[in-house]
């Protein structure tokens, strides 16, 4: 198990090391002007030409990485010419928010994927079957932003139920919190659950066809304790792989919730950075939300180390 | 011959799965016979009659700018197959490559690979849309691309572990030591047993696609107009909500047909492909 | 069963969407009461037509006339990330608007558009000199304690100079303290836009102290000046809080308790904000946005008339540049000819908008009535393009535009193909809307044009150092359209100065047409109808009195 995690870890390392250069590289290539995107495009080239040098954009490309690099791995993350703050400050604020959107969406998935899951396999043909399948259908069907402008609408215009934006967090003030959280969390997750749904179901129908359940059953067992006890059970390991990349999306995804709701997170961040062209935020973004995906992964695949055994030889 | 017999008897076997088969047929006529069954010229504006709902003229009403709603939806029928099918092609063409190669040689290949890959993975999509974005441009082929690399890891990841449960059977290392060449085995003796599983994820991810350049349209960065494209229509329309709802809804509904119809075929290709869940439905 | 249950599934998405539409339908009537009760129709004419100064301070009679005023936070949306309001100079229109909370300026428009003092008393203008003279208000002090001074006022102007706005200050030859509240600056020559430019555009008065002491960069995130409201929080990207300055320099001003700024990056998100009353006003929504609003019954202040036109929309030639079509002047009369500025006017400025052909608007002293311009003619478009040797879709063009005028573009890039030049789209990106240029050569050969209306303004477009979009038109100097420009601001006698401004308007449309304005818009901003004396959208783009502002 030592090996396995180190090895795990050295891979989690070097996964983070070509971030940072898809990321410097990608950034770099977009084509446009950090300097007249922030100054405008009335300014004298000479005045273009001082600013520019005193961000260090004049420096070789290599050199600028490794700059950033360096700084970035002593805690000097730089600073955002479009935030006009340190984008260390910058994350500490925004990136909370995002993660906890993100893994409270996370969450809503597979829970209510694996219940909703359970459920249609279990009550398999009966109406809860179908009215789940096909929520679970339309409602990956649909565009999110008009899935939350329409959400907002019923429930903050019409039925004034729900705040329309914002975001609170819970340790602030819990109700307001979760009241925000409510609608914003429903659209990220809507993607996950359904896919959870339907990935439980089939895993479960799959296993409750297998042997020893019908020897369980045979022997007299409870249905409530066949379901819990061994096809949940089993059902659950091909679920785990597909955590991270639930995290990923609802992490990565959140621009747009983020738009609509008008919550200040890091999706925001990170769409006016690259319409600014704020390189430096852009950057650290990047590694910052990619480092939050990597660890996630890194988790589940531990606990998937742990719970098959046979992983950790391959 | 018998072998397909089954397949389709199996494929069908839900009614559901021929439904969503019309239902992209459909649209793929659209697609392709736009000219003739749209009533207008998609891009042709009348400024004098905006946003007006349904009438005898215009069956789904007009647009912001007077264009005829149903036309530009018939017209949108063909990016949206562009783009989730192509953008879907050069992923999985991409993707498998990829995975193929660090499936199939394994060691520090593999490794290189497929932390490159996961590198991808990691950096948040959209961000990494809207990047290339930037980049590329918002021409239709274009975005095209663009939505093709961002999908590319999850093919590649797909495409590994199914090489990895092939490698090792008998009838490769035959291949391997009958004197064949690298290339010949990959592609005459492991592709071939990738491709079912592939082909359902291809499906699957069509619809994920069209969702993935609505969402790109929302944000600004879809494709350039006037173009009509149901992801654009669908973020002009939402304004008109309450003055005219038929143009904000009417381009969803196309969206979420097309994409529902792609996701319940791609279901029904994958129980039909893989003989282990025939028997649980 | 599973058939079933997927027929279902379409079946209910079907009923899901009939449902949508039907709350699409209702919401229409459900609106009026999300706005506050009776607003609607009444209030918003009222708010629109009258000068809220004059009516309604009259209507109040309790025995303090002031006491329904006092209270109440004022919340509005705005829709860029402000980052450089501390310093507004050259930021754009809603970071000014913003600023304006905490920032007096020396002088203010009023009704007729005039210049009056404001923190100057009174400003004093002697065109002979030539020179002004600005008596300043007492007893004035900034946020941070520093006294409003003369010295102050010229210790702002030192830093103005220090950070790149020299091209605002090239007529002035010196200014200085002659008095404690007085300063005397002496111009090199007279120029009629020199009011302008040194009580407004460099008239706002920050506090130089927070500047020495902080330096630029905190500048722009920390509103310092001598306003009505003191600047709480600064967070960029979420918002910006001020309270009530307890020691304001007006007795008994201002009546709110503090001024809240959210901002929303999404137009949409503002729209809900404002439906659920999270907010009073949005500055400057789209128009798709404010036509709804209004349709829903919110109300919409500003008011008709030419001091309150925010600028013209139009289009400029890349006139100068080789190798393309547009340096034809028979093509870039064809496009003119091509363009139906009433139908872009109708379709899109919701009755705001008012058409011209130059860039003066009628009923302005800038307009020229004489200016033939290019009525909608699409005939006359072809001839002039087979006039200049191109058949038709042989003429090729790139236009280039900010996305938020993308709908006004689609259209005029139809109007241009059926006349039969082929428009290409320029790929510029506009991600989170906003357009950036990709360094000093920003279009191809048609951009989108969005300029003040006021001679005074155009001095970024016809000076000796024109902006980078004017830079690649023709040769200005040539044409004379410099020396015209520079005899509008430099002429002795009012009768002189209209001379060579409707001199101007005939040269540069008739004469090179070098640009095609379509329309010009009103300023508008749309709200609840609780606001009163806010002066919002009254006079000009960005002005508006937060300290007679009221809630109620």
């Amino acid at each position: 198990m030592g090996r396995f995690l180190l090895k795990r870890l050295f891979q989690t390392l070097l996964i983070l090391v070509i971030i940072s250069l898809m990321a410097f590289a990608l950034i770099h290539i977009i084509p446009g002007d950090p300097v007249y995107a922030m100054l405008g495009s009335d300014i004298t080239p000479e005045y273009h030409d001082q600013v520019y040098e005193s961000m260090g954009l004049n420096l070789p490309l290599v050199e600028q990485y490794f700059r950033w690099i360096g700084n970035f791995l002593q805690g000097k993350m730089g600073y955002s010419y479009h935030f006009k703050m340190d984008v260390l400050q910058l994350v500490q604020r925004r990136l909370p928010v995002t993660v906890i959107l993100g893994i409270t969406s996370a969450v809503l998935s597979v829970v209510l994927g694996l219940l909703f899951g359970i459920i249609t396999a279990v009550r398999r043909g009966k109406p809860i079957d179908s009215i789940l399948t096909v929520l679970a259908n339309i409602g990956i069907a649909t565009p999110v932003f008009w899935l939350a402008v329409t959400l907002v609408l019923i429930f903050s215009i019409k039925l004034r139920w729900l705040p329309s934006w914002g975001f609170t967090m819970p340790w602030v003030d819990f109700g307001k919190s979760m009241k925000q959280m409510l609608m914003p969390t429903i659209c990220m997750s809507v993607g996950g659950i359904a896919s959870y749904t339907r990935q439980t179901r089939s895993s479960m129908l799959e296993v409750i066809g297998q042997d020893y359940i019908r020897t369980a059953r045979s022997k007299g067992l409870k249905e409530s304790r066949i379901v819990m006890g061994h096809a949940v059970k089993n059902a659950l390991i091909p679920i785990l792989t597909l955590i991270g990349m639930t995290l990923r999306n609802c992490i990565g995804g959140s621009a747009i919730i983020e738009r609509v709701f008008n919550i200040a997170g890091m999706g925001s961040v990170m769409v006016e950075a690259l319409g600014n062209r704020d390189y430096i935020t852009l950057q650290s973004g990047i590694i910052f939300l990619s480092l939050i995906t990597c660890v996630c992964n890194l988790l589940v695949d531990i606990a998937y180390a742990y719970a098959d055994p046979r992983i950790r030889l391959e | 011959m018998s072998n397909r017999k089954r397949f389709f008897r199996a494929l069908f076997n839900r009614k559901i799965v021929a439904v969503a088969l019309v239902v992209i047929l459909f649209f793929l006529i659209c697609a392709v016979a736009s000219p003739l069954l749209a009533t207008h010229d998609p891009n042709l504006n009348d400024l004098y009659s905006v946003t007006q709902g349904p009438s005898s003229e215009h069956v789904l009403g007009t647009d912001q700018l007077g264009r005829d709603v149903y036309s530009r939806i018939v017209y949108g029928a063909r990016v949206a197959f562009l783009v989730g099918i192509l953008a879907v092609l050069i992923s999985a063409v991409l993707g498998s490559a990829i995975g193929l190669v660090a499936g199939y040689f394994g060691g520090w290949i593999d490794n290189v690979l497929m932390r490159i890959v996961e590198a991808m993975m990691a950096i948040p999509p959209v961000v990494l849309a809207l990047a290339l974005v930037a980049i590329f441009g918002r021409s239709v082929p274009m975005l095209i691309l663009v939505l093709g690399i961002s999908n590319v890891p999850s093919f590649a990841r797909m495409m590994r572990g199914q090489v990895l449960t092939v490698r090792d059977l008998d009838y490769v290392s035959a291949s391997r030591i009958r004197g064949n060449s690298d290339f010949t085995t990959m592609v005459k003796h492991i592709l071939p047993n990738c491709l079912s599983p592939m082909i359902i994820v291809m499906t699957q991810s069509i619809g994920g696609t069209i969702l993935a350049e609505a969402g790109l349209s929302f944000l600004g960065a879809g494709v350039l107009p006037p173009t009509a494209s149901w992801g654009a229509m669908v973020n002009d329309g939402y304004t008109y909500l309450e003055k005219c709802p038929v143009f904000a809804l009417a381009p969803g509904t196309a969206v979420i047909l097309l994409v529902l119809a792609f996701n319940i075929f791609g279901d029904g290709l994958r129980d039909a492909l893989d003989p282990r869940l025939r028997g649980s439905r | 069963m599973m058939k079933l249950s997927k027929v279902l599934a379409l079946v209910l998405a079907a009923v899901m969407l009939l449902a949508l539409c039907a709350c699409g339908g209702k919401t229409e009537t459900a609106q009026p009461a999300a706005s506050g009760g009776e607003s609607s129709a009444p209030a918003k004419s009222d708010a629109a037509t009258t000068a809220p100064g004059k009516t309604e301070t009259g209507t109040s009679v309790p025995v303090d006339p002031d006491a329904v005023k006092r209270g109440g936070i004022l919340k509005l949306a705005i829709l860029v990330t402000p980052n450089q309001s501390g310093f507004p100079i050259s930021t754009g229109t809603d970071q000014n608007v913003l600023a304006t909370t905490a920032i007096e300026s020396l002088g203010r428009y009023d009704d007729e558009g005039q210049i009056y003092g404001f923190l100057a008393k009174e400003i004093i203008t002697d065109p002979a000199a030539p020179s002004i003279v600005l008596k300043l208000q007492e007893g004035v002090k900034y946020h941070d304690g520093y006294d409003f001074n003369a010295k102050s006022v010229c210790e702002t102007y030192d830093i103005l100079l220090e950070n790149g706005r020299e091209a605002n200050f090239a007529n002035v030859e010196s200014y200085e303290a002659t008095g404690e509240y007085e300063v005397t600056i002496k111009l090199k020559e007279w120029r009629t836009d020199a009011v302008e430019t040194l009580c407004i555009t460099c008239g706002k008065m920050f506090s130089p102290k927070a500047y020495r002491d902080h330096g630029l960069e905190w500048m722009y995130t920390n509103i310092v000046g001598t306003g009505p409201f003191v600047q709480e929080e600064f967070t960029i990207g979420e918002k910006v809080t001020f309270k009530r300055n307890e020691n304001y320099w007006i007795e008994g001003q201002p009546y709110l308790d503090g001024v809240e700024w959210i901002v929303c990056a999404d137009q949409t998100a503002a729209v809900n904000m404002l439906k659920t009353g999270d907010i009073n006003l949005i500055v400057y929504p789209n128009m798709q946005n404010y036509k709804s609003l209004l349709d829903a019954g919110f109300t919409r202040y500003g008011v008709d008339g030419c001091a309150n036109i925010s600028g013209d929309l139009g289009m400029f030639f890349a006139s100068g540049k080789e190798g393309q079509a547009v340096s034809d002047l028979k093509v870039r009369q064809a496009i003119c000819y091509a363009i139906d500025h009433q139908a872009l006017c109708n379709a899109f400025t919701e009755g705001l908008g008012v058409v011209t052909n130059q860039l003066g608007v009628p009923g302005t002293k800038e307009f020229n009535p004489d200016v033939k311009g290019y009525p909608y003619d699409k005939d006359k478009a072809k001839a002039l393009l087979a006039e200049a040797g191109y058949g038709d879709g042989e003429c090729e063009v790139t236009l280039t535009f900010t996305p938020a005028f993308e709908n006004v573009f689609v259209a005029v890039q139809n109007m241009l193909e059926e006349v039969g030049i082929k428009v290409v789209i320029d790929e510029t990106d506009n991600i989170g809307d906003k357009l950036v240029v990709g360094g000093a050569d920003p279009y191809v050969s048609i951009c989108w044009w969005s300029a003040p209306t006021s001679v005074s303004a155009w001095f970024r477009y016809f000076s000796e150092h024109p902006t980078t979009m004017v830079g690649d038109a023709l040769d200005l100097k040539e044409a004379g359209i410099i020396d015209c420009y520079n005899k509008c601001m430099t002429a002795a006698t009012e009768a002189d100065q209209k001379a060579a401004v409707m001199e101007l308007a005939r040269l540069c449309v008739d004469e090179y047409c070098l640009y095609c304005p379509f329309y010009a818009t009103l300023s508008y901003y749309i709200g609840d109808d609780t606001i009163h004396d806010s002066d919002f959208g009254m006079r000009g783009n960005t002005q508006w009195t937060p300290e007679t502002t009221w809630l109620g």
